[in-house]
């Protein structure tokens, strides 16, 4: 696709939705700075949230816990979703199935996650009499995110796959490419940006899920939504917004990462040619 | 699809494939079915089971008193120890406002949004991209709370809306319905970005041309050439935004004051301080079912199976 | 392909991580106490110290809202928990949905410690399920340091007239409902659904004014009331503390008609994997020396007479935190509603309705 130019109003629009995003954001980071400790006020430039976070190992064993559920969960959730997705698309189901696979996929995106919660957990406690595998801990709380996360993942890939079309496959298919080898070269590269944008949606929504994971955690797999959430109601302790400033600094600096190598890329590219 | 009515056995062509209809949809099964077993197992049933804790009862001290009976279902529809009233519903229309609205905005945000971010070049496009997703990296409470001391009387936005008349003195945005808006739409903005910005992606920009060609104007052709293409984003984009936001209540809750009530809050009440699980069993299975069929309906009626 | 490896090498490890954690727990199980908290109720100091002396490692789970607390108990179980803190309100309940068991007293001698009007409460009355943790009080925290403390009224909130700037209400149901009933000069553990009602009435009456804000927890209320957005609002006793200690201009109450205070009490869970860690947690909880520190750091009173000794008179006689014996008198424990958790319930709901 070529640079399209768009209207003027709509890139204001764009930067103002930009700026709603990232307003809360300053502040945190202007608040793990404070030295007031309710922020209502500034009370000077201070460090001590930060040094505080090196001796806190609750934060520690959380920060780790979150993450390790994060990328377990969106990894198992987006190729079971992409998988799920593609088999509903290509396959000529019959009218009943369809519904049935319609459902199946809506069920979790309406559904409150306090009732997710209580109806997972009540499972668990049947599955328990059997063996202990299901004791709350990492193991049921990582089956809570990625029934969770499922659903999301198969959302937007199939909105990208509808768009595609059957007549790219016929079109490599009369080329020559096997099945297998439609799908693989011509199918999946289109797909990744939607399976990317699948994995991040899943990736976000463990991250922030707090009532499934009080519910489906144990003593020993504390996340960061738990420890965080009494803010809610404590009053958010400038830990937490220093903490919270560390992985916003570290996801932005991915992101650049990321883009630099990118346009280099695109600069030997553009070189060669 | 006017094949359905050969029989399965019938070799058909399929992904320009000779092959019969029923090697297709094993082979279907075996993609979708490590995901439909997980969601049977872990979604289906334990709703299925909510829906039968929904017709028991509170038992003392909130046990669950298994004598079934219709009892909750007259509760939600109104009939309560006070006598008839109108609350339930009352917090279903409220919950419903606050959720279309705010996926009105969403939309209204993200369509442009997604669009600018599209207009750039390849790497700095990935780059925009991610980088509506960061801030969701950041939890939710701390965010919202970070907007409650933004819209505090003493910060720039109030400033802003007093230079304009907008705010008396000592007033400020928050709490109040602006500051709620701000919350959603901030918060879930992300989400109706990532499906827009991925329909957005694959425009086939020769339909455009091909409009323009034919002496459409600029809106006719942004209807009939670019909208009409983004459906299927723009629906998936709807869902991701509506039915969040219909169960969200901690931002209604922060930067609103807690006056009233959400659909949300009724349900979280239930499972928490009424410890009423029967009822809060009910009130969940009914906003299921209803958004089901809503959502089916509206991807049926809303086109051939977009979403 | 090299994606799809990663994702595999990561996953392998995380069914390792999960299995060692496994083999791990056993071995472990004998060494640790659990206890189920409050967030930020206990110094951290504690932690460390308490492994030092008694050799058990203490891992804390957290909870925000103590009935989210008794969901996840009664849904997943207590075997994984040794101590649970539960407030006063929520004992009888957890006795009968079996979630605590009885306490071996035998096995504290520390528990001589524990001041006399804390012994046999109303929600434990045979002391067999409950070891006093620390005790607050509920009342109003307002900006005007010319009214007495003794002399304020629910009607400073409730009554149009004499409101004098915004204000908040407490959003919990029980709590606020008992405030609005006592208001009304009823008991604050009626169940009656005409007292309840007029309760309701009160409330939303006070909604209607233009100086009410909304409801709030006790956090909320006491930084609205600093920020100077709320002229006064209903707050624990600990937060009116460090508000008033932040500004002196604030002051606390506990109004004429009556308030309620809460003990937050440990438990013993009814399957502890621990026991006998559990009762050593308890122990040095009721430690002198231990429950003046507690008392300090979370800025909430003592039921332990011995740490009253050694705490400094300035927090001793601060009468935010220790309330003087008319005031006490003034104040209710709350009960367990029993049957009428519904007419509680639908009460709240028309409240945050309408």
């Amino acid at each position: 696709m070529s640079r399209r130019k768009i209207p003027l109003f709509a890139t204001i629009i764009a930067i103002i939705g930009f700026i709603l995003l990232y307003l809360p954001m300053f502040l945190v980071v202007e608040q793990s700075f404070n030295a007031s400790k309710h922020g209502q006020s500034w009370g000077g430039f201070t460090l001590d949230w930060y040094t505080g976070l090196w001796s806190n190992t609750m934060v520690q064993t959380t920060t780790v816990n979150t993450l390790i559920l994060a990328v377990v969960s969106t990894l198992i959730a987006t190729v079971i979703g992409t998988l799920l997705a593609i088999g509903i698309h290509r396959t000529p189901w019959g009218k009943k199935m369809g519904y049935f696979y319609d459902m199946s996929i809506n069920v979790p995106v309406v559904t409150p996650d306090i009732l997710m919660a209580i109806a997972l957990v009540s499972v668990f406690t049947l599955f328990r009499s059997w063996t202990s595998f299901f004791d709350p801990g990492m193991l049921t709380m990582t089956i809570a995110h990625v029934t969770l996360e499922i659903s999301f993942v198969v959302l937007v890939v199939q909105s990208r796959l509808v768009g595609i079309g059957k007549d790219q496959i016929e079109a490599a298919r009369d080329l020559y490419a096997s099945t297998a080898g439609a799908w693989f070269r011509v199918i999946l590269p289109q797909l990744s940006t939607a399976i990317v944008s699948g994995a991040m949606l899943a990736f976000t929504l463990s991250l922030d899920d707090f009532i499934l994971s009080f519910f489906t955690s144990g003593p020993d797999s504390q996340t960061l939504p738990l420890y965080i959430y009494g803010s809610l109601k404590r009053g958010i302790s400038p830990q937490v917004h220093a903490l919270s400033t560390i992985i916003f600094g570290l996801t932005l600096f991915v992101m650049v990462l990321m883009v630099l190598k990118g346009i280099r890329k695109e600069r030997k590219f553009s070189r060669k040619k | 699809m006017n094949l359905s009515r050969f029989s399965p056995m019938t070799t058909e062509v399929f992904e320009g494939k000779l092959t019969t209809r029923s090697r297709m949809r094993a082979f279907g099964a075996l993609l979708t079915g490590p995901g439909i077993l997980w969601l049977i197992i872990f979604l289906l049933l334990p709703t299925l089971f909510l829906m039968v804790l929904a017709f028991a009862q509170r038992g003392a001290y909130g046990s669950i008193n298994w004598d079934f009976s219709v009892e909750n279902l007259k509760r939600l529809v109104g009939f309560s120890s006070f006598g008839w009233s109108a609350d339930n519903l009352i917090i279903l229309g409220r919950s419903l406002k606050i959720a279309t609205v705010t996926t009105i905005l969403c939309i209204a945000f993200g369509l442009p949004m997604a669009f600018w971010i599209a207009s750039h070049g390849k790497s700095m496009r990935a780059f925009l991209f991610a980088l509506i997703m960061v801030p969701s990296c950041t939890n939710l409470v701390i965010r919202t709370a970070a907007w409650m001391l933004l819209l505090g009387p003493d910060m720039f936005p109030a400033s802003i809306a007093r230079f304009f008349g907008l705010l008396g003195e000592g007033e400020s945005l928050y709490p109040g319905t602006f500051a709620v808006y701000i919350g959603m739409v901030s918060s879930m903005l992300p989400f109706a970005v990532l499906p827009l910005y991925t329909s957005v992606e694959r425009l086939d920009w020769g339909i455009v041309e091909a409009s323009r060609d034919l002496y459409a104007g600029p809106i006719r052709t942004f209807y009939h050439g670019i909208l009409s293409q983004m459906m299927p984003g723009i629906i998936a984009s709807v869902i991701l935004t509506l039915v969040p936001s219909l169960g969200m209540y901690v931002i209604s809750d922060l930067l609103g004051g807690g006056k009233y009530m959400l659909i949300g809050n009724l349900i979280q009440q239930q499972f928490g301080s009424a410890m009423d699980w029967p009822f809060g069993a009910m009130l969940g299975s009914v906003l299921i079912i209803c958004s089901v069929v809503s959502l089916i309906i509206f991807q049926r009626v809303g086109g051939k199976n977009f979403v | 392909m090299k994606k799809i490896l990663l994702a595999l090498t990561l996953l392998a490890t995380f069914a390792l991580f999960v299995g060692c954690n496994d083999e791990q727990k056993s071995a472990e199980k004998s060494k640790k106490v659990t206890v189920m908290i409050y967030s930020e109720y206990i110094d951290p100091e504690m932690l460390t110290e308490f492994e030092l002396k008694t050799g058990f490692k203490l891992q804390l789970e957290l909870y925000e809202a103590q009935e989210e607390m008794i969901s996840k108990l009664q849904a997943s179980g207590t075997s994984q928990y040794d101590v649970i803190i539960a407030s006063d309100v929520v004992i009888q309940q957890m006795v009968h949905l079996n979630l605590i068991g009885k306490i071996d007293t035998n096995k504290i001698p520390n528990r001589t410690n524990i001041a006399d009007q804390f012994r046999n409460p109303s929600y434990d009355p045979t002391n067999d399920y409950t070891i006093p943790y620390l005790w607050g009080t509920t009342g109003i925290l307002y900006r005007d340091s010319t009214v007495d403390p003794m002399k304020v009224s629910y009607s400073m909130l409730f009554d149009a007239k004499q409101t004098k700037g915004n204000f908040s209400l407490l959003e919990e149901s029980r709590s606020m409902l008992s405030m609005a009933l006592q208001a009304k000069g009823y008991d604050a553990n009626s169940v009656n659904q005409k007292e309840i009602n007029e309760a309701v009435e009160y409330i939303l009456q006070a909604k209607k004014d233009p100086h009410f804000l909304g409801f709030d927890g006790s956090v909320g209320g006491k930084d609205k009331v600093l920020s100077k957005m709320d002229w006064a609002a209903i707050v624990f006793n600990g937060e009116a503390m460090a508000a008033i200690n932040e500004d002196p201009e604030l002051r606390f109450a506990i109004p004429t008609e009556g308030s309620f205070m809460w003990v937050d009490a440990m438990t013993l869970s009814s399957k502890a994997p621990n026991v006998e860690g559990a009762y050593a947690f308890m122990n040095y909880i009721l430690e002198a020396k231990t429950g003046a520190q507690l008392a300090k750091y979370i800025n909430y009173a003592t039921p332990n007479k011995a740490s009253l000794e050694v705490i400094d008179a300035e927090f001793k006689n601060n009468r935010v935190i220790n309330p003087s014996e008319e005031e006490i008198r003034r104040m209710v424990f709350l009960k367990d509603p029993g049957e009428a958790a519904r007419l509680f319930d639908e009460a709240w709901t028309i409240v945050k309705t309408r």
